[in-house]
């Protein structure tokens, strides 16, 4: 009987329902699969959770799964799904219009969006041209007691995977050794770096670029800055994006969805809405986001933001975790 | 009862199957291996640096949290149960909110309060201090409902005969009261402490490495079965600590000999008492509701006078008391069995056992245990998603998280029904299910409202099992609204649902405080 009434409340749809897991916020994405929902003309289920913990999901169902897209807040997990022969070739179509530094070298993953790594400053304490040239110089000491990092941050973990990539292991050693001597705050997450800084408590915070935009920011006085040497390390954009489950079970539908995040409706939204850069060549970026400078990037490959376990390792090592 | 028992009991230890599941399984899962060439195989994870000194950290904030929490909780029921005094009900009904409050808020409010004040220490600001103090207060009404209800069943006419028979006070309360409650209170230093070492949010901003974090770190990392290992490994520390409960609650007190007992009547409280109950309440209420009250309005007001927008709750509300008001029912109908067969049958003690190991597992891998069962035994995806879909993974993961915390009550009081009642029972030809449904369920009407309570409020606020395996059923809490907006930076809407979580919790701790007194 008990089975029979929690069966009863059960919103399983129709035989195959179709179904998205998302890494991404139901804030950012649910208004958008919503609205996708209404234009494709088919219900979407969509999961949340953590993305690390969607990708493990997808890993212990394995053919069980009921995921058909994977929506991840960036692309080192994606490309953890797509190293272990979870995802499915994108066809060449869905991919058009969209960066290829910006898309999966196999054309198992796409880019939606993208967040950069920047550098946000209380502008009371320190004008943009006293920043530093590059990421490397933080590790200096005379940014002692004047910095803030969120190590067990997702976003910070995959851009310590891309240093290690651009720098080599005992480089980047050196240099989270340098900028832990300097004694700085570990926030939990980015968006209080942000807040601390307008509010006067932190100079330099280490974070994602949109958060300026997204935390209630009062008095004005916590600006964003990317580093201003040509393709520094620490001028790294992180893509969050979507892939096609392998084993899917609504395939077509699922191309359907990947088309449509990346359409140009979509890519407003993430402009517009979430402050994100958009992914497909031609949108703009929201007024107060800087348009993105494609020649000051570093040059890293997407999949190597996701090479997160000797990482872990090395921050654990060093204590920072 | 007694097959009930040993199958409530085994079914606990389904998440730790799950995990062996996940880490032993072949070709599929392979990705989920150690690495053997960094790691050196899984007995390397215990060998990592700072592997045993955060197992030491975990053990040493468990037992300071469930030291505090059980002496905090108690003296409030013990003031509440044999007291009276002006504002006393209101005090103590206030003290059992901070149960609804999930610790990573209670935790981030404290940290957002302590940290801008200059003239405390640093070991005040955050580390070990802050998190016992956070944890404990949310743990405290844990022992004030279990002792509570231990107290409640207290006869007042043993007591007056060791008075009258020249005891003093300590004698009374040593051979009178001591015998009925230490159950109640070993249960709750278990509980308590099973909590705070499964915990994760309150150490994370409040900044105290304990093992959670690398079992956390290890899950993030899609390792798996590293993190599978370590759970299993806090389990493993976790038995001595049981077999030291089991010990305390030792000697109990099986029942009074006396029928029909008379409740204790409530005196005027001492002048000393009045203080340190108030003092005590303070604190709860200060800081478990007060502080982290204040910081959600301001997010919330200040965000709504800035002109923000906020995402309408009623769905989450909706979701949120379905989901306890079905799982703490589900929870409570679990732990029944394995209850009666604590209190009753010889092999009852070892069977507990199993259901507190399920206790000490964090969510997510008593979630990702589940998962791979219920895949193990469905084998194909459709089946697999009926039984996700159905709700019955969601209700055991609830069962198995909160059994411990909620059969805690209904052992107590099961093991004070006196077995001459069922004999008398027996003798005038009723039945056992009649003898259960006219006898025994009425006398146990405090300890299953306070096992339910118990029960409700931690479904409430609970999030891994939530969004893991609820969300098949369409399910999105509060609490899964208030992590998902707070991910985004969006506190102010955060801030809403968790002051609609706590406002809920405040009605159904008024409600049940009403009818306890009826009862």
């Amino acid at each position: 009987m008990l089975f029979a009434f929690l069966s009863f409340l059960a919103c399983t749809g129709s035989p195959q329902p179709f179904v998205v897991y998302s890494g991404r916020s139901e804030k950012l994405v649910g208004k958008l699969l919503s609205d996708a929902e209404q234009e494709l003309g088919f219900e979407i289920e969509v999961q949340y959770g953590k993305t690390p913990e969607i990708v493990n999901r997808i890993m212990v169902e394995g053919d069980q799964g009921m995921a058909d897209v994977v929506l991840a807040q960036d692309s080192g997990h994606l490309g953890a799904l797509a190293d272990q022969g979870l995802l499915q070739e994108l066809d060449q179509d869905l991919r058009e219009g969209v960066e290829q530094s910006f898309q999966d070298e196999k054309g198992l993953w796409i880019g939606t969006s993208g967040r950069l790594r920047v550098l946000v400053y209380d502008s009371t304490r320190i004008s943009e041209k006293d920043l530093p040239k590059s990421l490397y110089e933080l590790k200096d000491a005379k940014w002692k007691g004047r910095l803030g990092w969120a190590p067990s941050n997702g976003s910070f973990q995959s851009h310590v995977s891309a240093l290690r990539s651009i720098w080599g292991e005992e480089k980047t050693k050196e240099w989270l050794e340098g900028v832990k001597a300097n004694e700085p705050v570990s926030y939990p997450k980015n968006s209080p770096q942000v807040k601390a800084a307008d509010e006067g408590k932190l100079e330099i915070g280490w974070v994602n670029h949109y958060y300026l935009h997204k935390v209630g920011i009062k008095d004005g006085k916590a600006k964003n800055y990317s580093f201003s040497n040509p393709k520094d390390a620490g001028n790294i954009l992180m893509l969050a994006g979507a892939g096609i489950r392998q084993g899917a079970k609504n395939t077509e539908k699922a191309k359907q969805l990947i088309k449509w995040l990346t359409s140009e409706k979509a890519q407003r939204h993430f402009a517009e809405v979430n402050f994100e850069y958009p992914t497909k060549t031609g949108i703009k970026t929201h007024a107060n986001v800087p348009a993105l400078n494609l020649s000051q990037l570093a040059p890293v490959s997407q999949k190597s933001l996701s090479d997160l376990g000797p990482t872990r390792k090395m921050l654990k090592d060093l204590g920072l975790q | 009862m007694r097959i009930g028992g040993a199958l409530s009991a085994l079914m606990a230890v389904l998440p730790i199957v799950g995990l062996i599941i996940i880490f032993s399984t072949g070709p599929t899962l392979s990705p989920l291996e150690f690495n053997e060439e960094e790691s050196g195989g899984w007995i390397d994870v215990f060998q990592e640096k700072n592997t045993f000194s955060l197992l030491i950290a975990s053990l040493k904030l468990g037992l300071a949290v469930s030291f505090f929490s059980t002496v905090f909780g108690s003296y409030i029921a013990w003031i509440s149960h044999r007291t009276v005094f002006v504002g006393q009900r209101v005090l103590s009904a206030l003290c059992l909110l901070p149960l609804a409050m999930p610790s990573y808020v209670l935790a981030l409010s404290l940290n957002g309060l302590l940290s801008d004040q200059d003239y405390l220490w640093d070991s005040f600001k955050s580390g070990f201090w802050p998190v016992c103090l956070c944890l404990s207060i949310v743990c405290a009404p844990y022992a004030q409902l279990t002792v509570g209800s231990a107290l409640q069943r207290l006869s007042a006419a043993e007591e007056e005969a060791a008075i009258l028979l020249g005891g003093n006070s300590w004698r009374v309360f040593k051979i009178c009261i001591w015998p009925t409650i230490r159950p109640a209170i070993a249960f709750s230093m278990l509980i308590s402490f099973l909590y705070a070492i499964s915990d994760f949010g309150a150490l994370v901003f409040l900044d105290y490495p304990a093992l959670t974090w690398r079992l956390y770190d290890a899950a993030n990392g899609q390792d798996m079965a590293g993190a599978a290992v370590l759970g299993v490994g806090l389990l493993v520390c976790v038995l001595p600590v049981l077999a030291c409960a089991q010990w305390l609650r030792g000697g109990v007190k099986k029942s009074s000999g006396v029928a029909n007992q008379r409740a204790i009547t409530s005196r005027p409280a001492t002048p000393l008492q009045r203080f340190l109950f108030l003092v005590l309440s303070a604190l709860i209420i200060g800081v478990g509701l007060f502080i982290p009250g204040i910081v959600l309005w301001d997010w919330s007001f200040s965000a709504y006078m800035d002109g923000a927008t906020f995402e309408s709750p009623w769905g989450a509300v909706a979701d949120t008391l379905k989901v306890a008001l079905l799982g703490a029912a589900f929870t409570v109908l679990l732990s029944f069995p394995a209850a009666w067969s604590s209190a009753r049958h010889k092999e009852g003690p070892l069977l507990m056992q199993f259901v507190y190991l399920s206790s000490a597992l964090p969510g997510v891998l008593l979630a990702f245990g589940l998962m791979a069962v219920a895949l193990d035994l469905t084998h194909t995806a459709a089946n697999y998603r009926l039984l996700m879909s159905s709700g019955i993974l969601l209700f055991l993961g609830y069962a198995m998280r909160f059994s411990a915390e909620s059969f805690g009550p209904l052992s107590a009081g099961i093991s004070q029904i006196d077995k001459r009642q069922e004999e008398s029972s027996v003798m005038l030809g009723a039945t056992p299910w009649r003898w259960m449904r006219q006898v025994v369920l009425p006398l146990l009407k405090p300890n299953l409202t306070a096992s339910y309570i118990i029960a409700f409020l931690a479904i409430m606020k609970e999030l891994p099992v939530t969004m893991l395996l609820g969300q098949t059923m369409g399910f999105k809490s509060l609490a899964w609204r208030i992590y998902d907006r707070q991910t985004e930076g969006d506190l102010h809407d955060a801030a809403l649902h968790s002051l609609l979580l706590v406002g809920m919790a405040l009605a159904i701790a008024i409600i049940s405080q009403k009818w306890r007194r009826n009862v």
